[in-house]
């Protein structure tokens, strides 16, 4: 079943409610999905993927393959995170002020990557995670936030020169 | 020269090589397969469901086998042997679509598993009896029963799932039987066990 493509694998999950080739998807797409869920500052990341998936499953029949199946799912566990945080987070696609950058973190945030990408605002580490962590490209980044390829690209910018400020204090923006 | 930091088309290798703060559980697997399977997600082949009924018919089998030849089938026996004296509870084992029958060609590994536990538990002296319960049969009662089309094992079906086997133990309390209970393979295999306490008779 290793060889068997997600496309095969999805139409006997739709038409055969076959278990084996639901497991064999599960296993396929759910460590990236925990990776981003985890990178993302969810706190409870095992939730956010075992919700993914039920919420996957009952929209499964009506996916139509204009993405990669690895990037529908990754769109809807950022959707599940992101009402997860909504109280609590900005929302993901809202430009944020220019000066975030120069927002002080305190000094032992700065000496850490992975806590610093957790303190960006949740666009931001979207943008990080998605692009720099897990590699995914802007056309797919794209897909699965609804905004262009431009978009990507200058929110991926912004987050980057907002690590890179709190990273190194004496660094500026060329 | 630019730095892959400068250029969003490239990815830092610092960033890239980010791990996770935490690892993803084994058992998520099977929590996401049993709330899926609630919801009557999965076609689990009927030959499977035959199988897997054999599987514990012949489990229970081994049981009663075991009962019989060691003189256990009575809590008197289990008394005599030694046991410390409690409580009779029934341990009613319900199955519904996140109960996970054995692979095809895999029976005998639930047989294993079911007959080490009735031979250790036997061995301690806390399980007197079990048997499985077979589809169909009848009910009798009240006429109002009949015209709604019920049978018997529609009433012995609950949300838990349908009836398909029962053991009886001895345990002082409930959560002593409830410990017994936890440690029966049905358990892990995604059923369900309800406890009711026993009468004197």
């Amino acid at each position: 079943m290793i060889d068997v493509p997600d496309r095969e694998l999805v139409h006997q999950v739709v038409a055969d409610r076959s278990e084996p080739a639901f497991r064999e998807l599960y296993r396929r797409h759910s460590p990236i999905l925990f990776r981003m869920a985890a990178h993302l500052g969810t706190e409870a990341a095992d939730n956010a993927v075992h919700d993914t998936w039920l919420r996957a499953h009952d929209r499964l029949a009506g996916f139509e393959w204009r993405s990669s199946l690895r990037t529908w799912l990754t769109g809807i566990l950022i959707n599940i995170v992101r009402e997860a945080r909504r109280a609590a987070e900005r929302e993901a696609l809202v430009p944020l002020p220019d000066d975030l950058a120069a927002t002080a973190v305190p000094i032992d945030d700065r000496l850490d990557l992975a806590h610093a990408v957790a303190q960006l605002p949740f666009g931001y580490r979207t943008a990080i995670v998605m692009h720099d962590v897990e590699g995914f490209s802007h056309e797919d980044i794209a897909l699965t936030l609804g905004v262009t390829v431009g978009t990507s690209k200058s929110q991926l910018s912004r987050a980057r020169r907002t690590l890179r400020r709190w990273l190194d204090p004496d660094w500026s923006a060329p | 020269m630019t730095s892959p930091f400068d250029d969003p088309d490239q990815r830092p290798k610092s960033l890239a090589r980010m791990e996770p703060p935490i690892a993803m559980p084994e058992s998520l697997e099977d929590r996401v397969i049993r709330a899926l399977a609630a919801r009557g997600a999965f076609d689990r082949p009927r030959v499977a469901r035959r199988r897997r009924a054999l599987a514990v018919a012949a489990v229970m089998a081994a049981c009663l086998t075991s009962f019989a030849l060691g003189g256990l089938t009575s809590g008197r026996s289990v008394t005599s042997a030694g046991a410390a004296p409690g409580s009779k509870w029934m341990l009613l084992l319900y199955e519904d679509a996140a109960f996970v029958p054995p692979p095809v060609g895999q029976e005998a590994t639930y047989v294993e598993e079911y007959r080490a536990w009735a031979a250790t538990t036997r061995g301690q002296g806390l399980l007197l009896d079990g048997a499985e319960l077979m589809e169909g049969g009848r009910l009798v009662g009240l006429d109002r029963t009949a015209a709604a089309g019920e049978t018997a094992d529609d009433v012995s079906s609950s949300r838990a799932g349908r009836l398909t086997g029962y053991f009886v133990i001895r345990a002082a309390t409930l959560d002593e039987a409830s410990a017994i209970a936890a440690t029966c393979p049905h358990m892990r295999h995604g059923g369900r066990i309800a406890i009711k306490p026993m009468g004197a008779g």
